[in-house]
């Protein structure tokens, strides 16, 4: 979460493209689709071009070359009332980034389930 | 949910627009289009043809060899079917055309004849059940017409709707939702399909008699009765709709109130009017105790949180939810009772949710739809039963309960806060005209408005100035928006020494151990519990558990590292692994309702081989991981009572830390090892990493250096077997202050010693940081060793 005056949804978008871009090492390219969560408003998913299939179409992105990566958002003014903050003056947005989400694209894995297994077949690969 | 382009057209015209851009611009503003389904895509290719020519196939009996002309080409075909003569009009399907997904017509020979295209019969194109033989066309057909046109009611581009995306917007739950989104992304008028008008040719101005007895259960009931009713299957035109947006037609009453809830999002009920006990109808909470057996032949009994429509003698149905079979219409049905309403949400909800029955009305009503509606409803039920049944006649006036009326909700904001609340400079004409293509009105006043929001977008969804944001934020196109790098001053955020100091314990066990890290749930269940003989009471019970199996939370990481190993022995000989997580313990004493989080380090150390000496393997990566985090003051002590039933009670110790209990090392007891099936030998650690964060040094202070002299001194002592080393060590540290350090070189048994003794050699440092030790000194403090441990009963080699 970032809270400060006058955060916009486009410095939302600046943060997440950015941050993506260090994390995977190259450049990618995002989009927001409204998406509701009473915490938010407006509220997005946002999603990230395919990293397997690079956009073309697969099955990791159900042949729309997007994936659904993490909900986000500007921090709705009753959560900022609520941590003490004044909504007139300070604004801010917030987003989930699951770690899950991010390894599984990177090393294209496919199980979810394979993280919490105790399995070191798994674990050894990396 | 399935939208129909049909249905849409009829609003607001974008047959001039693919359908995938149309799902594309929704997917980007509105909610999210999960596919596109073409019905019948097919009738594309399949031309009305004119056969001019029929004879026998020259090699076969049952076939026929036709000629057919769609007006522009003449085709050779060969068919099977023996309903058709020279001068009918057929179906006939182009080489290409994909009859389904298998099944492509390709030009073929037939018995040495080529034949190119195929005349469908009804079956074949999903038109009905009809077999008997092709399709023939009326004689007045043009030729070259497609099926499509033909048959329009068979056609359909349908998009299916994430109902996932759509839980906050009641007003999307029907096609006219769509419609003004659609209307408003590619700016197009919007129509709506109620004609208001038909009210005023209802003759009988009787009221139907309403009552609506607890006001909260229905801010607003509305009723029409309608005579004149022939029940029967619906018009083709109306079959074809309620196919296309995924329903099984069933009669023309129902055909119709189910269309007009997918079409104006309200959901629709009739009652057979002869069937209702008393003249009138009313709306209450259901008693407790009451019963409803409904449509679907289930009988229900109520409670009052239910709320029920009830005639003079009990309810005629479970409302928002489903219909009650004593007032259900059928064949016979002459006089029906058409219902649309508003209930109260939560209610509906815990209903639906009771009596595991969500219906398409009940999935509507809880989501908070506008009171608004009702009446249109009414009046496009009637206009369309008019339409299935011309011989209908509305029996009353519309009956409507609708004391207190819905607020108008007005919103406060400016252009200047949606341009800054957005980060782009969007004009405030751009803004406005937004806003209103969404049917808001606004009051301007320079920069400020004062916003009206549309009675179906009011109930629950839009409400704040931050909503109308997010209105022109979606329309104008969050790719629209130019990013933007905060700018705001920087500081380096604060250390997480505890975090820092994790990595540091991850790094070294992975790194100097070459342990493999794994994970496990923060959830356990009672199965394992109970096999690790660990007290289950003593962990937290989740209220509503991912499974039966998981339902409490974790107090140890020891059950995880149990069946980790386990399950990891079928695919390793020998392994060694972590996990650092952390427990949840019922903090009894203080606050019950608190949990204390407590995080915690366990490994272990697994080889096939049985017997072998993974205990000593475990406590030396344990004291070495001890000493690397550089904690003070810790030692390693034998343990012989007070241990965990899964610990092995010969060779088990405590992890002690600046003098308290902080873990312990343990090899695994053989019961248990059994009852897993563990088949080898097994040593586990669990070490409270938030005790060793307090005593582990973190700030380094460079020491001088051993200046004088140190003086080793090396002794044997004879020992039980079960003695443990560290026993004897302790004995020895207390030597004095010239005794730098004190460790174990080697272990023996066997010849010459006794056999049921084993003997401890130990070597020992003496030092001074301050002189060099004389002769005396060393003497004194080797005599003090040896009686200490002569007067402790050991004997020396």
């Amino acid at each position: 979460m970032m809270v400060d005056r006058d955060i916009s949804v486009s410095n939302l978008i600046y943060v997440m493209k950015k941050l993506l871009s260090e994390i995977f090492k190259r450049d990618v390219h995002v989009r927001l689709r409204p998406g509701y969560f009473p915490f938010v408003e407006p509220g997005f998913e946002l999603d990230i071009n395919c990293l397997i299939c690079g956009g073309t179409g697969c099955s990791v992105c159900k042949q729309t070359g997007w994936v659904e990566l993490l909900p986000c958002g500007l921090v709705h003014p009753n959560v900022l009332k609520h941590g003490g903050i004044d909504p007139e003056k300070w604004s801010g947005f917030a987003f989930g980034l699951g770690l899950n989400r991010l390894i599984m694209m990177k090393y294209g894995i496919n199980d979810i389930r394979h993280f919490l297994s105790g399995d070191i077949r798994f674990v050894k690969q990396f | 949910m399935w939208i129909s382009l049909k249905i849409i057209n009829r609003m607001v015209d974008i047959s001039d627009i693919a359908p995938e851009e149309v799902a594309d611009r929704l997917t980007m503003a509105t909610a999210e289009i999960e596919g596109i389904e073409y019905l019948n895509k097919s009738f594309q290719t399949i031309y009305a043809a004119k056969l001019t020519k029929v004879e026998p196939h020259p090699d076969a009996d049952k076939l026929t060899l036709c000629e057919a002309d769609t007006g522009s080409e003449k085709f050779q075909v060969v068919c099977g079917a023996s309903n058709h003569k020279t001068g009918d009009i057929v179906a006939l399907a182009a080489v290409g055309t994909k009859i389904s997904e298998d099944f492509e017509i390709k030009k073929a020979k037939i018995r040495g004849v080529e034949s190119s295209g195929m005349f469908c019969s009804e079956k074949e194109l999903g038109i009905s059940e009809d077999h008997s033989g092709i399709i023939i066309l009326p004689p007045d057909t043009v030729l070259g017409t497609t099926l499509d046109k033909i048959y329009p009611e068979q056609v359909d581009i349908l998009l299916e709707i994430d109902n996932k995306s759509i839980t906050h917007r009641p007003d999307l739950w029907g096609h006219e939702g769509f419609a003004r989104e659609i209307g408003a992304l590619f700016n197009r008028t919007v129509k709506s399909p109620v004609d208001r008008t038909v009210e005023s040719t209802f003759k009988n101005k009787d009221n139907l008699e309403v009552e609506v007895k607890d006001l909260e259960s229905s801010p607003r009931y509305s009723a029409l009765a309608v005579k004149g009713i022939e029940i029967k299957e619906s018009p083709e035109w109306l079959k074809g709709m309620v196919r296309s947006i995924g329903m099984r037609p069933i009669n023309n009453i129902v055909d119709i109130t189910n269309y007009v809830m997918v079409e104006l999002g309200e959901p629709m009920h009739a009652f057979d009017k002869k069937k209702l006990r008393g003249d009138k109808i009313f709306v209450r909470y259901a008693k407790d105790g009451e019963t409803l057996t409904t449509l679907d032949d289930k009988t229900h009994k109520l409670t009052s949180e239910d709320i029920v429509i009830a005639d003079i003698e009990g309810p005629i149905a479970l409302a928002g939810v489903m219909g009650g079979a004593n007032s259900e219409i059928d064949e016979s049905t002459t006089e029906i009772v058409l219902e649309a309403a508003c209930f109260n949400p939560v209610n509906i909800r815990k209903t639906a949710h009771r009596f595991g029955v969500r219906t398409e009305a009940s999935m509507r009503f809880e989501k908070s739809i506008s009171p608004e509606v009702t009446t249109d409803a009414l009046l496009r039920c009637y206009e369309l039963i008019k339409e299935a049944i011309p011989s209908a006649e509305a029996a009353s006036s519309i009956a409507d309960h609708y004391p207190g009326k819905m607020n108008t909700v007005t919103i406060h904001t400016s252009t200047d806060y949606i341009r800054r609340k957005l980060g782009e400079n969007i004009d405030d004409n751009r803004i406005t005209g937004i806003i209103e293509s969404l049917s808001f009105k606004i009051k301007k006043t320079g920069n400020e408005m004062e916003i009206e929001v549309p009675h179906f977008r009011a109930t629950k969804d839009v409400s704040i100035a931050d909503d109308i944001v997010e209105e022109v934020g979606r329309i104008y196109g969050y790719d629209n928006i130019t990013p933007s790098a905060p700018l705001v001053p920087c500081v380096p955020p604060a250390k997480n020494d505890f975090r820092f100091f994790e990595r540091r314990i991850k790094d070294i066990l992975t790194e100097s151990f070459s342990m493999v890290e794994v994970m496990g749930y923060s959830f356990t269940g009672d199965q394992i519990l109970n096999m690790l003989e660990i007290n289950e009471e003593k962990e937290l019970r989740l209220r509503n558990p991912l499974s039966s199996e998981q339902d409490r939370l974790r107090r140890s990481l020891i059950p995880d590292i149990v069946t980790f190993i386990q399950y990891n022995q079928r695919y390793s000989e020998n392994f060694d692994i972590f996990e650092l997580g952390r427990v949840y313990i019922k903090n009894d004493r203080k606050s019950p309702d608190l949990i204390v989080e407590n995080t915690r380090a366990a490994g272990a150390v697994f080889i096939k081989k049985p017997s072998s000496p993974v205990f000593y393997e475990a406590k030396s990566i344990a004291s070495g991981l001890l000493e690397q985090m550089k904690v003070k003051n810790f030692k390693l002590v034998p343990v012989k009572e007070a241990i965990p039933p899964y610990a092995h009670p010969g060779r088990s110790m405590r992890i002690i830390v600046e003098g308290e209990d902080a873990g312990l090392i343990f090899e695994l007891h053989p019961a248990i090892s059994e009852k897993f099936e563990i088949n080898g030998s097994a040593a586990i650690f669990d070490i409270d990493l938030n005790k060793v964060f307090k005593a582990a040094k973190r700030e380094i202070k460079f020491k001088e250096l051993q200046k004088f002299p140190e003086v080793p001194f090396e002794i044997s002592v004879l020992t039980e077997k079960n003695t443990y080393s560290e026993d004897i060590l302790s004995i020895i540290r207390k030597g004095g202050r010239y005794i730098k350090s004190a460790e174990v070189v080697s272990i023996y048994e066997g010849a010459p010693i006794p056999e049921d003794r084993k003997s401890v050699s130990v070597k020992v440092v003496f030092a001074s940081s301050e002189k060099t030790l004389t002769h005396n000194e060393i003497e004194e403090t080797q005599n003090k060793i040896i009686s200490d441990l002569k007067n402790a009963g050991y004997s020396l080699r």
